[in-house]
């Protein structure tokens, strides 16, 4: 329980980068209409490369406190793996969502701004 | 019981260059093994050697006389603390407290001056409370050895003398590894000490030794 607490503490400051990218798959979705299901596999490719980016960025930016998680009993692979399979999923629920359901435009757009205004709030509380 | 973590017939080398020959180091339980050395002599490279972060060409690494690889990847084994701030900066003292399973109270009874300061994130502390912190809660944690690489950086004398005093209490608990340029503190709460240099491992005795292998001068 408490490696999975670390596990999401880590990922919540890799959070807005990884899901504006899983947002911007599910606006592609949405505009290419009867298209969409040709788009998955390139989607999951370009949802893979830049997730493994931001993570190998993260790791640069992050490693000293590697240590810190290592100190707790969470490796770095475990780190890395867990909180990319959590990104994934989120990713594929959200394409899942959008193709069963098809997500409007406008709910699209209110979940970006509420994301945004979250992480704004909290980087002015840091 | 008392157990023992040793390093020996360690061999690096970065290019053509040899960092580590012929090392021998032994930590003990109940005991406070120092390593001193120039800059860039290998210090903490040996001991990321130890943690199994740093892969050398031939190393022997034993727990109680077995071998054992990546000791860091144990923590109840071994703990280390590197030369650089690791707590993340957003974290705050109770919540660091609290993912080591640290009791707030028996930190604030040792080290008062963080009385009321439990809700404040590490980056709003001090560089000496934010390496107290650091250090507290690698020794207080529960394991056989910790590793301290250069404990005292960023400590005012004050500083230095509660986390001295701290570690004298604490070592009853487990075998600690400490390397620092401050030398006459490590002299003064070590058990055993070694020097490195020149790719070798020295044990030494007295202060004298330092001065005849061009450590100090006396």
């Amino acid at each position: 329980m408490r490696a999975l607490k670390l596990i999401i503490r880590f990922y919540f400051g890799l959070f807005l980068a990884d899901f504006l990218i899983s947002l911007s798959c599910v606006f592609l979705l949405e505009h290419s209409g009867k298209e969409a299901a040709e788009l998955i596999g390139t989607l999951f490719w370009y949802k893979l490369i830049t997730s493994v980016l931001i993570f190998y960025g993260a790791l640069f930016y992050k490693k000293n406190e590697l240590y810190y998680y290592q100190s707790l009993g969470v490796s770095q692979i475990k780190l890395l793996v867990s909180t990319l399979a959590i990104d994934v999923l989120i990713w594929l629920v959200l394409i899942i969502i959008q193709m069963s359901a098809g997500i409007p435009g406008y709910i699209l757009n209110l979940i970006l701004g509420f994301v945004l205004l979250l992480h704004l709030y909290l980087y002015a509380k840091k | 019981m008392t157990h023992t973590l040793e390093a020996d017939g360690i061999q690096l080398d970065f290019g053509l260059r040899r960092i580590l020959s012929d090392i021998y180091l032994k930590c003990e339980t109940g005991k406070i093994t120092g390593l001193l050395g120039r800059n860039g002599q290998g210090k903490s490279c040996l001991m990321n050697i130890m943690l199994g972060t740093l892969n050398a060409g031939s190393n022997s690494v034993r727990f109680d006389g077995n071998v054992i690889h990546k000791a860091g990847k144990k923590p109840d084994l071994l703990l280390y603390l590197p030369q650089f701030n690791f707590i993340p900066k957003s974290f705050t003292v109770q919540m660091v407290l609290k993912d080591f399973q640290l009791s707030l109270d028996d930190f604030i009874n040792r080290f008062p001056g963080f009385k009321d300061r439990q809700h404040e994130k590490v980056s709003h502390l001090s560089g000496g409370q934010w390496r107290t912190l650091e250090i507290y809660i690698i020794v207080k944690t529960p394991s056989l050895f910790a590793m301290l690489d250069e404990p005292f950086t960023h400590l005012n004398p004050i500083q230095i003398d509660n986390i001295k005093q701290f570690l004298l209490e604490e070592k009853a608990n487990k075998g600690l590894l400490i390397t620092d340029h401050m030398y006459n503190h490590l002299l003064e709460v070590s058990d055993n000490i070694y020097l490195l240099k020149d790719t070798k491992t020295y044990p030494i005795k007295t202060i004298f030794e330092l001065d005849e292998l061009g450590y100090v001068n006396l």
